[in-house]
């Protein structure tokens, strides 16, 4: 009677994975479709040509970038040099140093002869003490402000605060533009008259390129199975995800990497929060929950063209701690204002972009793990249980290699940035073994990332960085 | 259960014979187009010498033969990279001629192509190499009952513009309308006859392109255009009398400043920060009272304009100082005191 009764729990536990796994796959493959017909329709366009009439530097809007630096002695001059030489009109940046522990401060002191400056800041958002202000001798669009610590996104908050432009865009230390990535990012903003007020651009992975000077010479592909993995990932989330969001306006992240705002929003919605380890993302659900509650129509979208690269752990343990804090940083994000989940007051967001995020998103790895304990399990138990084995290892084969090999195979289709056969070869080929070894170990990461969160961790593992550049 | 085991298995695996296919194509096809490039790549180096030389000796004779697409895709990428950089007008002739000469025909019939991106390509070297020859062409593509893009009638109505087609303004005044930046991309090409003539007709035009008149008035900074400013200030309500004021604050100066001096008390800041730009150009002692007043604004805009039109009074630095000194409004002060210093480094 008893085992009769867990038959059918196994039974019945079987059935729910797999739905689930059909109505994720279902539901990227709607995302799939739509990313398709946007790529398609500029594909091959001559498209530097386009942005000729931007590079007008009377109609541009002005940036202020932000490069908030905590310990980033090894790459904070390879970083502004990269800035100093980007395609665009009229821009500031401005380094906050967050109360580095190393040579960070002095170091751009020296390199860009930096001098003390008396300026007022307009205080809009709440911060943490500031220190000094430094504008450099060479070159007067440079400042560098020092302060006490007080995180990343209090750093943020720094820049916003000094910025004198009405756009901002944050910008992680060790990344590297290319040179035309403003106007790439500023041009949904300049051609909507300004009904955009946030955009982002595709992230790529530095590692396995030529670099030099805060220039990719040349693009090319990392020896690193796990950095090729990531690759795909990228691609996968990037091409497919995200411009099939951002056409309906769903899109619930801007990557901290890289991404302009209008400085007005920020400021409206509070600016950054310093008390989540996502605050990218926080930010981008903040402004939309404004949008929405002031009844504006106002956007926030995306820009597949590839525009900032960045390096990527390129060992388990840095991975490992990457992916349990991203995954700890969606469910600060969406806990936070979980108030819009299925409420119709919020429309699209809440009824989808939230609903996709819980239940695909963060719960998606439970699912899958449990699935993987499941088929397991069942190849032993035989019989009915394992035909449902079968068919949740068919349906995350989909899910895993498909999915991504598509990716590849759309990459090369419409953006086309790896210059070699054999590049795309390679992609191809690692994809096919993503359901095998990287999806399970991505999966349990983020599932340890939830258990931390059940244990109320708090830590926040850093990256170790060897910095890109030559 | 077996049934739909089978079913899945069999759809899984033709969607993964149907990706390998792709994967072959796309590979076969980047392959092709390396190689492609590779060859335009020393078309170019073989063409480029001899393409610079006749630009340079536009009289001697060019005996070239570019027959295949190959040839012609290395010979329009040269044309390009040349007219990026040529100045001089018999240069910019010359390459014209090559154009004529070796392209015409090719884009006359490349307009017509059913691929978007291929007509939007020839689009941009037709204003690139400026074959005002093809203008009847893009006409009729223009009004042609074809399907077609925004982007593409855009580029259109740029290239018109840059050939100073004379009835532009039909087009512009149209059904459809672009967004602001498009109409200014387009109007900033025309030369002042056309561009009067669109003044002229302000009042028929709609919203986006009014503004975009204004704001390319206001880059032009030219005192005729000061009257006209000066009227939609007066008469037009919302963001075109806004615009208007930018502009007359971008020349600086205006007819009579007293209709100006109700900014002072507007509910809007950026009202009052022009107010503050055009008190700066007046240098007459009797406004500094109102600047001083609008260094205590609540917006840091106003303060900082205020601040700035000041000290280009002769007597700003001693008047700045005074309000360092006996403001009771941290905010004043903290401006004040970074203008003092401005003016000290």
């Amino acid at each position: 009677m008893i085992l009769q009764w867990w038959m059918n729990i196994a039974l019945f536990f079987g059935i729910f994975i797999a739905v689930y796994m059909v109505i994720i796959i279902v539901f990227y493959t709607a995302i799939l479709l739509i990313s398709l017909l946007q790529l398609r329709r500029e594909y091959q366009l001559n498209r530097e040509q386009t942005f000729e009439d931007y590079a007008n530097e009377l109609y541009t809007k002005p940036v202020s970038i932000i490069v908030p630096a905590y310990n980033e002695e090894a790459g904070i001059i390879q970083s502004i040099r990269s800035l100093l030489s980007i395609n665009y009109p009229s821009y500031e940046i401005i380094v906050v140093n967050d109360g580095s522990r190393d040579n960070t401060l002095n170091k751009v002191i020296e390199y860009y002869d930096m001098k003390k400056i008396d300026k007022v800041i307009r205080k809009q958002v709440e911060t943490k003490q500031i220190k000094g202000i430094y504008q450099s001798e060479l070159l007067p669009k440079l400042y560098m402000i020092d302060k006490d610590n007080g995180g990343k996104a209090d750093a943020l908050n720094v820049g916003v605060n000094f910025s004198h432009f009405p756009y901002i865009c944050s910008l992680d230390g060790d990344s590297v533009l290319e040179a035309d990535a403003f106007l790439k990012v500023m041009k949904p903003i300049m051609e909507s008259n300004e009904e955009v007020i946030a955009s982002g651009g595709s992230i790529r992975i530095a590692n396995g390129c030529t670099i030099q000077n805060g220039h990719i010479l040349k693009i090319g592909l990392s020896k690193h199975p796990l950095v090729v993995m990531q690759i795909i990932e990228y691609l996968r989330a990037f091409l497919m995800g995200r411009i099939g969001l951002s056409k309906h306006n769903l899109l619930l992240i801007i990557s901290g990497a890289f991404g302009v705002f209008s400085k007005q929003w920020v400021v409206k919605a509070g600016g950054y929060r310093a008390d989540t380890v996502g605050e990218d993302m926080e930010l981008v659900v903040r402004i939309h929950r404004i949008l929405k509650e002031s009844n504006v129509n106002k956007k926030i979208v995306y820009v597949p063209d590839p525009v900032c690269w960045t390096e990527v752990p390129e060992s388990t343990t840095y991975l490992r701690r990457q992916r349990r804090r991203w995954h700890r940083g969606l469910f600060e994000s969406l806990w936070n204002h979980r108030k819009l989940t299925f409420n119709p007051k919020y429309g699209s967001i809440g009824m989808i972009s939230f609903p996709y995020f819980w239940l695909i998103e963060f719960l998606g790895p439970i699912v899958e793990l449990l699935g993987y304990m499941y088929t397991i399990i069942a190849v032993f138990l035989g019989g009915i249980y394992l035909e449902f084995a079968i068919l949740i290892f068919m349906l995350s084969c989909i899910y895993g290699s498909i999915f991504s090999m598509a990716a590849v195979l759309l990459e090369e289709w419409s953006l086309r940035k790896y210059p070699n056969v054999s590049d795309i070869l390679t992609l191809f080929f690692y994809s096919i073994t993503e359901s095998f070894w990287y999806r399970p170990l991505t999966v349990f990461w983020r599932c340890e990332g939830i258990w931390q969160l059940i244990r109320k961790e708090k830590s926040w593992g850093d990256m170790k960085r060897k910095g890109v550049s030559e | 259960m077996e049934q739909e085991l089978k079913i899945l298995a069999a759809a899984a695996f033709s969607i993964t014979v149907l990706l390998f296919m792709l994967l072959i194509y796309l590979v076969v096809r980047k392959y092709r187009e390396n190689s492609r490039k590779q060859k335009i790549d020393q078309y170019i180096e073989k063409l480029g010498p001899k393409v610079f030389f006749y630009i340079q000796n536009p009289n001697s004779p060019f005996l070239m033969r570019i027959n295949t697409p190959l040839k012609k895709a290395a010979f329009e990428m040269l044309l390009s990279k040349y007219s990026d950089t040529l100045e001089g007008e018999q240069e910019k002739q010359a390459l014209k001629n090559l154009a004529l000469a070796y392209l015409k025909d090719f884009y006359q019939e490349r307009l017509f192509s059913r691929n978007w991106s291929i007509r939007m390509n020839t689009l941009y070297y037709i204003e690139d190499f400026h074959l005002i020859e093809l203008q009847e062409d893009i006409i009729k593509m223009l009004e042609s009952s074809r399907q077609k893009s925004q982007e593409e009638k855009i580029q259109i109505l740029r290239i018109l513009a840059s050939f100073q087609y004379k009835d532009i303004k039909k087009w512009m005044n149209a059904k459809e309308t672009f967004s602001e930046i498009d109409y200014r991309n387009i109007i900033t090409r025309l030369n002042d006859n056309i561009f009067y003539s669109f003044i002229e007709s302000f009042q028929e035009f709609e919203e986006n392109l009014q503004l975009a008149l204004l704001d390319v008035i206001s880059t032009k900074r030219d005192l005729a255009y000061l009257p006209f400013l000066e009227a939609v200030f007066q008469q037009f309500q919302g963001e075109a009398r806004i615009r208007a004021l930018k502009a007359i604050a971008s020349i600086g100066v205006v007819q009579d400043i007293d209709l100006y001096m109700q900014l002072a008390e507007s509910e809007q800041w950026q009202e009052r920060m022009m107010l503050a730009k055009l008190l700066g150009s007046q240098q007459n002692e009797a406004y500094l009272s109102v600047l001083k007043e609008l260094l205590h604004d609540p917006t840091w805009w106003v303060r900082a304009q205020s601040a700035e039109s000041i000290s280009r009074y002769k007597n700003g630095q001693e008047v700045l100082r005074d309000v360092l000194e006996h403001s009771h409004d941290p905010y004043a002060k903290d401006m004040a005191w970074e203008w003092i210093n401005k003016g000290a480094r």
